[in-house]
């Protein structure tokens, strides 16, 4: 049985950084806290690399994990959500890349996709999370590092070990399924 | 760009940005499992075994407070007994006759004044008492203050002693229609001493004022005449000594006795310690000068009793006993018997009642009256020829010197050797009954018994003298009753074996020589087995109760909880018992619930499956179960340590109904269906069941009849069968419990402190 948590990070920064002592001192009732706390929105960042329910909750106790371990490195400088968020991206990083085949594939061009908006308007989360999720794995990771992370076409490249072109072509082919996919849905949404 | 166009990128990031995922059952243990793997909980271990540590900090101050208020108390209630026996004599009096003729008498002067009925010496009382009690329970030495008991027996009891093997007395003091009675508990020599030995403590300050109110003419004689008076005697049971200590009933204090501070001292016969003072004890005699009255209130009270109605102890302590009657007490005309070094034999004794000139007319009133109220306890020369062969016990004890907290400084006597003399006392006849008046006619048999040599007549040299004829024409040695030596002069009493050089010898050791060299290994074995026989036998059954709290730590569920129920112990001589207990255990669930999901696939086409998840949880608020552990336990000193096993029969858990929660995810897309499909706990999974396991733990003996016990109890097996059940069986029953409880016991043997 889940516990859900009232409050929020807004407003209970002490509570917070109380909860991160207790982190740190290896405490299961702040750890549990704190997990509990942060599981939403962490296991969404790691939904949308893996479509596996299990898996991506496995992915996610892994950076959770490192979190723990890693949290007397936090100095409480900056947002803690956006530090455990990218130790959890870390970990969905070095799982996809141990378990995704990356085909060399050079694009020098991007070209961007468009949706009509009544298409858009009634695409809900679960729905368009069901259709990234569709996606192939590389074309997944790649769309989800570029669009959702903010990284460049460089910094996919390293992090994946792939080459720009390669980040470009997955990037293209991923918004080309998903424009196609959504105005299937559309269409069956219209019926 | 047509404004009815919406970049994709723009959809993905602000539809999924924000997004949240619920959480799912059961993610949070698995997480929890990971850590317990990575990242054991070291520090978390220090809390908890500083909580741990604070709570037995906690439990041993409580246990703390609690014995020293027991001590308190029963250090108080010592004073109060004092206080009652030194001012109330006529207390003391039916002390002596209550019950089934117990009759505890202390060496001390100050006994010797009480039972004299002067009170003006009883403030020199000290730590002596004339206690009596009931059914042979010796009185517990209690902060420092020592309960010497006397008791005496009737002769049956005597008979029986010569006839039981091992020399152990199988009578019972209750036995006052004559017959014997096998005792329930019988004594080993290994706790002969608890119960064969009581002592007197005396400070300084009584001592002083003894000596300074010591009669001049037994001064002369014994140069510490009121050096702290010792008595030995006890109930015990099953031993000659108890037996001896039942028909003595007179306590001989010798003034030979030196002044140092550490002495030893051979009480032979009758429990009685001697020491110094002379004193004797009379049966016959009226317990106080002060009213014949109290004789024959006792003699009444213990009809075909060889009564020890009264003690009058010489007292030669004060001239102001001088008046009290008769001093010298007898008890059933059992042998008491001085220490070796108080055995002089009775040339002395009668020389100190030859100048005994003052003869109380109370003590003589009371002799009188005793000697027509009596006639019951008049004994056959046939009875009292198997008297002749009672063994005798002798006692060798060791006075030391004891600070006690309160800074007062007190003489303790402990016994450090019990000898078992088996040979003939020569006591061919049974000295009369106390209440006879025959025994105050010189030579007759069982009249006058002189005790101790110091004993004879009893009286204090001031006193009475009391027309003794206990000192005529007998060879008191000062192991022979009045009785004995006056119809048989030359009998040689107990304690002169012992002066002859046979003393220091344990029970053991006497034991040992029965057993002898020659004896086969049949035999041996033959006696061992009695042993065991004998030790099953009298094993002794005490029921209580007992409650406390429980909780379970290390599994992964914590519960917390009481239990309470009822507990019976078997006791297996001092150190080993068996407790067996019944107990309702409540265990209260702290937000714990089986998590049991399970998945729906539902084709979609194209060959892939929408995969839903069932989220299953089960819920309750307590666990309920009735246990049965059986252990064996050893007793160290307080302590108790035991290990055993434990039956347990677990209630059906009510969990209402399975709680189905509303399915909170929205379904993937999967290529191909899984499994976990069912949920693998049904309901009747939760049925009752039974269940095996051990416990071990330690308790402490906080006060005779209340414990605190400390046990680790799990479970290692139950009847489980199905894979859901087992589930539930090693999440919820299988844990490791802790249990703290604290019992009461009803009867028992108490005074062996042992366990419940």
């Amino acid at each position: 049985m889940s516990i859900a948590l009232a409050y929020t990070l807004t407003g209970h920064a002490s509570e917070l950084e109380q909860l991160i002592q207790g982190c740190i001192r290896n405490e299961r009732s702040s750890q549990e806290k704190l997990y509990r706390l942060f599981y939403p929105k962490m296991m969404a960042l790691v939904r949308r690399y893996i479509d596996q329910e299990m898996q991506a909750e496995e992915i996610m106790n892994n950076g959770f994990l490192r979190a723990f371990q890693k949290v007397k490195q936090y100095n409480f400088q900056g947002s803690f959500e956006g530090w455990l968020r990218k130790i959890i991206f870390h970990a969905v990083a070095d799982y996809v890349k141990q378990n995704t085949r990356y085909t060399e594939k050079i694009l020098l061009v991007e070209k961007d996709e468009f949706v009509h908006k009544d298409h858009a308007d009634k695409l809900y989360y679960d729905q368009l999370m069901q259709l990234v999720q569709a996606l192939p794995d590389a074309t997944r990771t790649v769309f989800n590092m570029y669009v959702m992370e903010g990284f460049t076409h460089k910094e996919i490249g390293n992090i994946l070990g792939i080459s720009e072109g390669t980040s470009k072509w997955h990037l293209s082919e991923g918004r080309k399924i998903l424009k196609e996919k959504i105005e299937r849905l559309g269409l069956h949404l219209k019926m | 760009m047509d404004k009815n166009f919406i970049n994709i990128d723009d959809l993905v990031r602000q539809r999924l940005g924000g997004g949240e995922e619920p959480e799912r059952a059961g993610a949070w243990l698995q997480m929890r499992d990971l850590l317990d793997q990575e990242m054991p909980r070291s520090r978390g271990g220090i809390i908890f075994w500083r909580r741990l540590f604070g709570a037995i900090a906690v439990l041993i101050l409580l246990s703390s407070i609690s014995i020293g208020g027991y001590m308190y108390t029963a250090n108080r209630n010592g004073d109060g007994a004092n206080k009652g026996n030194t001012t109330d004599n006529n207390a003391a009096a039916s002390n002596t006759t209550s019950g089934d003729l117990t009759l505890s008498v202390s060496a001390s002067q100050t006994n010797i004044t009480e039972i004299n009925s002067s009170k003006q010496i009883s403030t020199q009382a000290m730590s002596g008492h004339v206690n009596a009690t009931d059914n042979g329970v010796a009185n517990k030495q209690k902060a420092g203050k020592i309960i010497p008991i006397v008791k005496q027996a009737n002769k049956q009891i005597l008979a029986s002693n010569t006839t039981t093997p091992d020399n152990s007395v199988t009578s019972d003091h209750a036995a006052t229609s004559g017959r014997t009675k096998r005792n329930d508990k019988p004594h080993t020599a290994k706790n002969d001493p608890k119960f064969l030995t009581q002592l007197i403590t005396a400070n300084e300050r009584s001592k002083q004022k003894s000596r300074a109110a010591a009669s001049p003419i037994i001064a002369g004689a014994n140069t510490r005449g009121n050096k702290v008076s010792s008595s030995a005697a006890s109930h015990t049971n099953g031993n000659n000594i108890n037996g001896i200590n039942k028909t003595a009933s007179s306590i001989g204090k010798t003034g030979n006795t030196s002044g140092s501070s550490h002495r030893n001292q051979q009480i032979n016969g009758v429990a009685s310690a001697t020491k110094s003072k002379h004193f004797a004890a009379h049966p016959t005699s009226a317990s106080t000068g002060k009213s014949a009255n109290n004789t024959n209130r006792s003699v009444a009270n213990n009809a075909g009793m060889v009564n020890v109605s009264n003690l009058a102890l010489s007292s030669s302590t004060s001239g102001a006993n001088s008046t009290n009657g008769i001093n010298a007490i007898n008890a059933t005309g059992n042998n008491i018997n001085g220490s070796a070094s108080n055995t002089r034999l009775s040339p002395a004794s009668n020389r100190t009642t030859g100048t005994r000139s003052k003869t109380s007319p109370a003590a003589t009133a009371s002799i009188a009256n005793t000697k027509s109220k009596n006639p019951a306890v008049a004994r056959k020369d046939e009875e009292i020829a198997e008297m002749s062969k009672q063994p005798t016990v002798r006692l060798q004890l060791s006075e030391h010197l004891v600070m006690a907290p309160t800074g007062e400084t007190y003489y303790k006597l402990d016994t450090t050797s019990i000898e078992i003399i088996t040979q003939q006392l020569g006591l061919n006849k049974r000295a009369q009954s106390p209440v006879s008046g025959e025994r105050n006619a010189p030579g007759k048999p069982g009249g006058s018994f002189a005790g101790a040599p110091g004993m004879a007549s009893a009286g204090s040299p001031n006193n009475s003298g009391s027309g003794n004829a206990n000192t005529t024409g007998t060879n008191m040695s000062g192991n022979n009753s009045a009785a004995q030596s006056a119809s048989n002069p030359n009998i040689l009493p107990a304690a002169s074996a012992s002066a002859t050089g046979q003393s220091g010898m344990g029970i053991k050791e006497t034991q040992t020589s029965k057993m002898g060299g020659n004896a086969s290994t049949a035999e041996k074995l033959t006696a061992t087995f009695n042993d065991v026989k004998f030790h099953v036998a009298s094993a002794r059954f005490a029921a209580g109760l007992t409650a406390g709290i429980n909780g379970t730590f290390f599994g992964p569920a914590s519960f917390k909880g009481f239990q309470f129920g009822v507990t019976g112990n078997f006791s297996f001589g001092d150190d080993f018992s068996i407790l067996t207990e019944l107990k309702y255990f409540d265990r209260i669930n702290n937000n714990y619930s089986l998590n049991d999901n399970y998945y729906t696939y539902t084709p979609t086409g194209g060959g892939q499956y929408t995969k839903t998840v069932n989220p299953l949880s089960y819920s309750f608020s307590t666990l309920h179960s009735i246990e049965l552990p059986v252990s064996i336990r050893y007793c160290k000193s307080h302590f108790n340590f035991y290990v055993g096993g434990n039956i347990v029969y677990t209630f059906a858990i009510n969990t209402g109904a399975s709680t189905l929660a509303a399915t909170t995810q929205q379904p993937t897309v999967v290529s191909a269906a899984g499994g976990n499909t069912e949920p693998s706990i049904k309901a009747n999974d939760f049925d009752s069941r039974f269940g095996l396991g051990y416990l071990f733990g330690i308790s402490y003996q906080i006060s005779p009849s209340v414990m605190l016990d400390f046990r680790n109890v799990q479970t290692v097996w139950n009847n489980a069968s199905t894979p859901g059940a087992k589930m539930i069986s090693n999440q919820l029953y299988k844990s490791p419990s802790l249990q703290v409880s604290i019992g009461y016991r009803f009867g028992g043997n108490k005074d062996k402190g042992k366990d419940q």
